[in-house]
């Protein structure tokens, strides 16, 4: 078992280790007096060849320590999961220690360290191998960057405190990563910081996560309250102690953190916002860090929601938080999908796209499908990361993010674009692509739930697996098939593949993904062993021919639809468009996010700030200048003039001097002459000095 | 042989060093920060000696002399006026352990940072010592009386350095710090007497600690607590007796208000802690017909949600982070009316954190202003390409400040939050759970003002402003050292808590 703790270890210290290699290393080249160099522009145009060859051999020895870290990274992690997945029995291994230092006996002091489950190993598999594709893909795309050492170093940073969050075994070390993944997703987002759209994305981004931060922090303050422990190991046997009321707090409360950090409805539109940073940076913020944080955290905490030892067994407490999650991954998975079909930039269609996949999680997670949640991240995260990847490399090719400014690109840019077209399928979830299986599982797990309205939730699923499909065709027939517009020729004309870094990892990720669709097929029971490792306590669904058949038959009319809008009769969109309400509905209310921002603006921002204002004028008008500027040191001058007949008492001597300095005050805010008070000061120093002689003497000569 | 002047070391280096400081660099002016940095350093590095001699004390407890709950005892008489009797008694605990390494390391910090200064130099050194001086012996003195003095010594240096070397409305501010916060000691002073005359008169703490548990009426004790609490509560500074902090910060010279932040207002919760909870027994708080507690968590509480809504609407840098200074002594406030020891233990380090956040946040200003000639965030743009260095350490520290993990601030909170959490409420039960709900929501506004604040200064492309070089070494220096401890705070806050809890366990004992 050791062996497996030290590998853990290795996977978590390494990135961090490429961090601090990474950022020693700029420091000496910059401390070398070699000036920043590289594109300040932030523009995706980073292919233009202006740097100095003294630059890109800085950058090649940075990209390599920080590749290299996250190879070590990942290998150990292959390693950990050869030694420990296979088999029957999975033995629970922690490695900890208490993070506050307080003695035994006390306070129950709250464990940090290494928590190794079937669940953890899972996740560190994804997170690990998603990191190192595309740190690789990132040494070509940020060539020439003013920032190429700063990304790398938060970059490594970022894995290695997304890995460490998997690993956590406890609520406080879970806790501090979720708040260090968005620390780091800030640095990352606001990466061109001099833009101020990035500027104020990171802002949002960060912002957004803290509301569900603290919702989080209270939920599982709460079960500290009622459990006296954070421990993910001891908190199980302790649940079924608390009242139903008890759990449902703590339940809705955790919720309230994944859908900050997890981009769900209402707080999900920081995330379009978020493409704002290098594209790598969204690569591995959708597919496998940061917004999937949310989902692993409610996977690993999910004996607050169903018994510990029989996962079928809900609490009743946990019952109306599990339906409002449901419901909301339900809406959230419907209003992004409808978003990402109206959405023009490439960057921001895959983003709502992941909002609307990760709805579908949390239906899962919601209908009591942890298995299945797990399933689909995994096969949402492959081909995301794809997706992206492949993304970064058109808009590297073309210049331009906006998919009607691209066209035909089929031919000129083959290595980018069959890899994209094998994400684009999964995603649609084209029957036996790994997206069909995951999203199968997903919809089945709403389907035979006891959730109230699971129906309803599962029809809502399916509508958006029919428009899942719609987008995915609409932006790969639109970047790849139709003929590019007159005035977008030329660009067009020049694209071309970017070099080995940038295509290489899209093509193994293609690979990935095709792997993943064979090995999904049920023949392969794939699901059952994911199920057994994750909670064998529970009985695997038997797969549901009515439910896969209706989801193919929706996937297919989906492609269908969108082939008929976008290359058989494109005159329908036209005329579509021509109605009023349609046109309406599209441009203005879903292109403007239903204008949940408005609306968060006029719940949020706008009473803050009204209220700041006020605080501000009864802190500077009422307080200091009425309480007291007017009332207490008039008042005082007037006490002062009575009370000295008065005070000859105990404390006479204090007494008086405060009043004298106090009449002194009251005279010196009329006039405040500098003559006086440098009088002042020096009588007061003089006294000073002979009253410290006085206890000098007295302790010397006591 | 035993050795008893560990502390009064401590006490007299910068007290002599002083005037000497002054006297020496009458003819060479340019000696006074180098005489005052390196007493600074010196006692630095013995604080973190003395440090080491303390966590053996279960060892080599014999080495030096431990009693009455305190090591490096020393008790001598001092004043002995018929009845009355004063000693010189200095001694540490768990509580103020911590604290004087506090103020060694941002004395430190400040006499560096101060190298800018040109004016009447020799002055402004002697007084920043005989300034570290009486915060040092605030620390450390057992005896009352002792301790009511340096509290005094205190604001005479400040004072000055404020009146001074400080901004434009120096004079008005310099006044207004010295008026209020010797207004509240008086207070104090009124409720030092009752404790005397209650607890069979003595002036040496541990002595009347004892006493004052077995003899003293809860009642009068109750209103003794209340006076004491108006001195410190000013100190710190909680609302609504707050309005001098953020007129003494800003016109303060940057150094100043680092000490000012970094270390008075630590002496009020200090004050808080060693007085209002160690001192007085435990009725005080527990008794069903105190409202100590909720009178307390209520302060806390308004001044975490007032403050952060105050300091969104601010302009100036300075005034921005002064505000939230008196948010975070609300965490003070709030860890001791939860009254556990989790509670306890993030009153004290929450001061040790922002002891060490906020010197950091107001030597940024300085630099700042020095280098862009303006701390108005109307103004300030884009700093990161300019000054990436201080940038850096900007964005840092801002997160500090605002309770990132990993980083001193959030221990302080997250403990805080822990003890609220697990408290009783302040002994009202459950109703009064909205205290802790406000000031856990108070927190998005604060991420919120120090987001701001970094989009405004940092992030951005910079327009119109003339900023040819980042800071100096000496304005550097000190903030690197400053970010050492708030990261190293962040992840081993056992090194710390460990000695706090000690003390948190005499209080509390769960």
């Amino acid at each position: 078992m050791a062996s497996e703790i030290l590998l853990g270890k290795t996977v978590l210290i390494s990135p961090f280790i490429g961090a601090v290699i990474v950022s020693i290393l700029a420091f000496l080249h910059y401390s070398r007096g070699n000036k920043h160099e590289g594109h300040d522009s932030g523009k995706h145009d980073t292919h233009e060849e202006h740097t100095s060859i003294h630059y890109t051999r800085f950058e090649n020895v940075v990209s390599t320590f920080g590749i290299l870290s996250i190879l070590v990274s990942w290998l150990s992690m292959v390693l950990l999961a050869i030694n420990y997945l296979p088999g029957e029995e999975h033995e629970t291994l922690q490695s900890q220690f208490g993070f506050f230092g307080f003695k035994e006996g006390g306070t129950p002091d709250i464990p940090f360290g290494l928590l190794i489950d079937p669940l953890s190993v899972y996740m560190g598999l994804i997170v690990t191998t998603l990191a190192l594709l595309i740190h690789i893909y990132a040494r070509e795309y940020m060539h020439g960057d003013a920032g190429y050492s700063r990304f790398f170093a938060t970059f490594n940073f970022f894995t290695g405190v997304m890995l460490t969050l998997v690993f956590s075994t406890s609520f406080l070390e879970l806790f501090i990563f979720w708040e260090l993944v968005g620390l780091s997703s800030y640095l990352l987002i606001g990466f061109w910081f001099y833009k101020p759209a990035a500027a104020h994305a990171a802002k949002k981004a960060f912002l957004y996560n803290k509301i569900g931060d603290i919702t989080l922090l209270a939920g599982f303050l709460m079960l500290y309250r009622y459990t006296r422990t954070l421990d993910f190991v001891e908190l199980p046997a302790k649940m079924e102690a608390l009242t139903d009321q008890q759990i449902a707090i703590v339940a809705v409360l955790i919720f309230g953190g994944v859908i900050g950090k997890s981009a769900q409805f209402p707080l999900y539109t920081w995330l379009a916002d978020a493409m704002e940073g290098p594209t790598p940076v969204s690569a591995i913020l959708h597919s496998s860090t940061m917004v999937k944080a949310g989902i692993y955290m409610v996977a690993r905490v999910f004996f607050i929601y169903y018994e510990a030892h029989d996962g079928h067994n809900v609490f009743a407490g946990a019952e109306w938080a599990l339906t409002v999650f449901a419901w909301i991954g339900a809406i959230t998975a419907l209003l992004a999908g409808l978003q990402a079909l109206v959405e023009n930039e490439i960057k921001r269609i895959l983003a709502y796209s992941t909002v609307s996949q990760i709805g579908y999680m949390a239906i899962a997670l919601g209908t009591g499908g942890k298995t299945a949640a797990m399933f689909h991240l995994l096969s949402h995260a492959t081909f995301k990361a794809l997706l992206f990847l492949t993304a970064g490399a058109v808009i590297h090719a073309v210049h331009t993010n906006n998919i009607w400014e691209m066209g035909g690109l089929r031919k000129k840019i083959p290595k980018t674009f069959w890899p994209m077209l094998i994400g684009a399928t999964a995603l649609a979830g084209f029957p036996g692509f790994s997206g069909f299986w995951s999203k199968d599982a997903v919809l089945l797990a709403a389907y035979e739930s006891k959730v109230p309205g699971h129906l309803v939730i599962y029809y809502l699923g399916a509508l958006t697996a029919f428009i899942t499909a719609l987008y995915s065709t609409r932006f790969i027939y639109v970047v790849f098939f139709r003929t590019p517009d007159p005035e977008h020729k030329e660009h067009v004309e020049k694209a071309h593949d970017g070099g080995f870094f940038l295509t290489t990892p899209s093509i193994i990720l293609g690979v990935l993904v095709l792997i993943e669709s064979i090995l999904f097929i049920p023949v392969f029971n794939f699901e059952h062993w994911l199920n057994e490792i994750l909670e064998p306590e529970v009985k695997p669904e038997a797969i549901n021919y009515v439910v896969a058949g209706s989801s193919a038959i929706i996937v297919l009319l989906g492609i269908f639809v969108g082939l008929v809008l976008y290359h058989w009769k494109p005159e329908l969109r036209t005329s579509l468009y021509n109605i009023d309400a349609f046109n309406w509905i599209a441009n203005e209310f879903i292109a403007k996010r239903y204008r949940i921002d408005q609306v968060l603006y006029w719940i949020a921002n706008a009473p803050v700030m009204w209220v700041a204002g006020i605080l501000q004028s009864i802190d500077l008008k009422i307080i200091d200048r009425t309480i007291i500027d007017t009332w207490i040191v008039k008042g005082s001058l007037q006490l002062a003039k009575i009370s000295d007949v008065f005070d000859q008492g105990f404390i006479d001597g204090i007494v008086n001097g405060v009043w004298q300095i106090f009449l002194y005050f009251g005279r010196q805010f009329r006039k405040l002459q500098t003559g006086l008070v440098s009088n002042y000061a020096t009588i007061f120093a003089a006294t000073l000095v002979l009253f410290l002689t006085y206890v000098n003497f007295l302790v010397l000569f006591k | 042989m035993v050795f008893y002047w560990y502390l009064s070391i401590l006490l007299w280096l910068p007290l002599i060093a002083s005037p000497l400081t002054y006297m020496l660099s009458k003819n060479k002016v340019g000696w006074a920060k180098w005489s005052a940095t390196i007493i600074t350093f010196v006692e630095m590095i013995y604080s973190f000696v003395l440090w080491m001699l303390y966590t053996s004390k279960d060892r080599f407890g014999d080495k030096y002399v431990t009693g009455d709950g305190f090591v490096f005892l020393e008790k001598t008489d001092w004043i002995v006026v018929g009845k009355i009797k004063i000693y010189y008694a200095l001694g540490v605990d768990g509580l103020s352990l911590p604290l004087i390494a506090l103020t060694t390391v941002v004395f430190f910090a400040s006499m560096i940072s101060s190298f800018y200064i040109k004016e009447r130099e020799p002055l402004y050194y002697s007084l920043m010592l005989l300034l570290e001086a009486g915060v040092m012996g605030t620390f450390i003195a057992l005896d009352l009386f002792l301790f009511y003095i340096a509290w005094e010594v205190v604001l005479v240096p400040m004072f000055f350095i404020i009146a001074y070397w400080g901004g434009p409305r120096r004079k008005y501010s310099a006044f207004k710090f010295f008026i209020y916060t010797h207004l509240a000691s008086l207070f104090m002073l009124i409720g030092i007497f009752i404790l005397y005359n209650e607890g069979g008169g003595t002036f040496y703490m541990p002595q009347l600690k004892t006493s004052l548990s077995t003899y003293a009426d809860v009642g009068r004790l109750i209103f003794a607590f209340y006076l004491l609490a108006i001195g410190f509560i000013t100190k710190f500074p909680q609302v609504p007796v707050h309005t001098w902090l953020p007129d003494a910060h800003v016109e303060a010279p940057s150094p100043g208000s680092s000490v000012l932040a970094g270390l008075l207002l630590k002496m009020g919760g200090y004050g808080l802690i060693r007085l209002g909870v160690w001192l007085l027994p435990s009725s005080v708080f527990t008794d069903p017909s105190s409202h100590v507690r909720l009178v307390l968590a209520l302060l806390g509480m308004i001044s975490m949600a007032y403050t952060a809504f105050v300091a969104l609407s601010q302009k100036d840098m300075k005034r921005l982070i002064a505000y939230s200074s008196i948010g975070h002594m609300g965490v003070v406030s709030l860890g001791v009316a939860s009254y556990t020891s989790e509670g306890i233990n993030a009153a004290i380090f929450m001061m040790i954190a922002h002891g060490v956040i906020s010197p950091a946040l107001f030597l940024i200003s300085g630099v700042i202003q020095h280098n862009a000639g303006t701390r108005d965030m109307t103004v300030l743009k884009g700093l990161g390409n300019k000054m990436p260095i201080t940038s850096t350490l900007m964005v840092f520290s801002g997160f500090a400040s605002a309770g990132l993990p990993g980083l001193a601030g959030f221990v302080a909170e997250f403990l805080m939050f822990a003890g609220l959490f697990k408290s009783d409420m302040f002994g009202y039960g459950d109703t009064y759970f909205w205290i802790t709900v406000v000031a856990l929501l108070s927190i998005i506004v604060v991420a919120g003002y120090y987001l701001w604040m970094l989009q405004r200064v940092v992030f951005g492309q910079p327009e119109g402003l003339e900023v040819e070089h980042d800071g100096h070494w000496y304005e550097l220096m000190p903030l690197w050292l400053l970010a050492f401890f708030i990261l190293f705070l962040g992840w081993f806050p056992f090194v710390v808590l460990k000695v706090t809890d000690e003390f948190a366990r005499t209080i509390i004992p769960i």
